[in-house]
């Protein structure tokens, strides 16, 4: 969902029809995907700085 | 100017940031990207998530930090494809168990049909009606009326006596219907004779005289 989000540019409903659940779903996931990436970003920046 | 205080569990801090990706993607509706761009005027933590977002959009695809990427959405369009295959598959095999149980049902209705039509067709000819008890007048060859002092034992030994069965009776004024192995005037008499027997009548036709 983050990469059809932010990289392809489509609106939550369509990624719902994309991977097939909820439109509620794909805002959750993203919310925790972000949270994911930008923890796993905060990690890999802090390494190597 | 006056402030507004906007805590962060609000439902309205909630909303915004849920659909924050879809404003830095420019996919939300025109009320939607209002409602969120009105709130993150107002809201540092989401004017500082948009920011982020904004910036990881701006990474490009192409770079080759972003092979793995790339990769890993060939992959998930292989995953998208497949679960299309599976439905398809899914949709035959259902389509052929529809088709199934449809060709089940017809057989039923066939076989219920002429069930059916056998019970109706196999029914014999309409018979006369018959009261409860009547006996047909055809089966009974006499009519015996006994003396009204007349024991059990003396009305069996007066059937015996001529091999009568009782067929039907007692009538309304006592009389019982007979069915003997011949209807001869001589055994009509043997019966007339027996000591309990008041009266007996031949329902057989008599032959002209």
């Amino acid at each position: 969902v983050l990469i059809l989000t932010f990289f392809h540019d489509l609106p939550y409903a369509e990624i719902a029809q994309v991977v097939d659940c909820p439109v509620d779903t794909v805002k959750t996931r993203v919310f925790h995907g972000r949270r994911r990436l930008r923890a796993a970003l905060h990690d890999c920046l802090g390494a190597s700085s | 100017v006056k402030a507004r205080i906007l805590p962060l569990d609000s439902e309205e801090h909630r909303r915004a940031r849920e659909l924050l990706p879809w404003l830095v993607n420019g996919t939300l509706d025109a009320l939607e990207t209002a409602e969120v761009r009105e709130h993150v005027a107002r809201c540092m933590v989401c004017e500082d998530d948009a920011a982020a977002l904004e910036q990881l959009r701006d990474t490009p695809l192409d770079d080759p930090a972003s092979e793995p990427v790339d990769r890993g959405w060939a992959a998930m369009r292989r995953r998208l494809d497949a679960p299309r295959d599976v439905r398809r598959r899914g949709a035959a095999e259902r389509s052929w168990w529809r088709d199934g149980l449809r060709v089940a049902v017809a057989v039923q209705a066939a076989v219920i049909a002429a069930l059916a039509l056998a019970l109706f067709w196999d029914r014999s000819p309409a018979e006369p009606y018959r009261a409860l008890g009547a006996v047909p007048v055809s089966e009974a060859d006499a009519i015996a009326v006994f003396r009204a002092d007349a024991t059990q034992a003396e009305m069996s030994a007066a059937l015996r006596a001529v091999q009568a069965r009782i067929v039907g009776g007692p009538t309304v004024s006592g009389a019982y219907l007979l069915r003997l192995p011949d209807a001869e005037p001589a055994t009509l008499d043997r019966l007339r004779a027996e000591p309990g027997v008041l009266d007996v009548q031949s329902l057989r036709a008599q032959p002209p005289r």
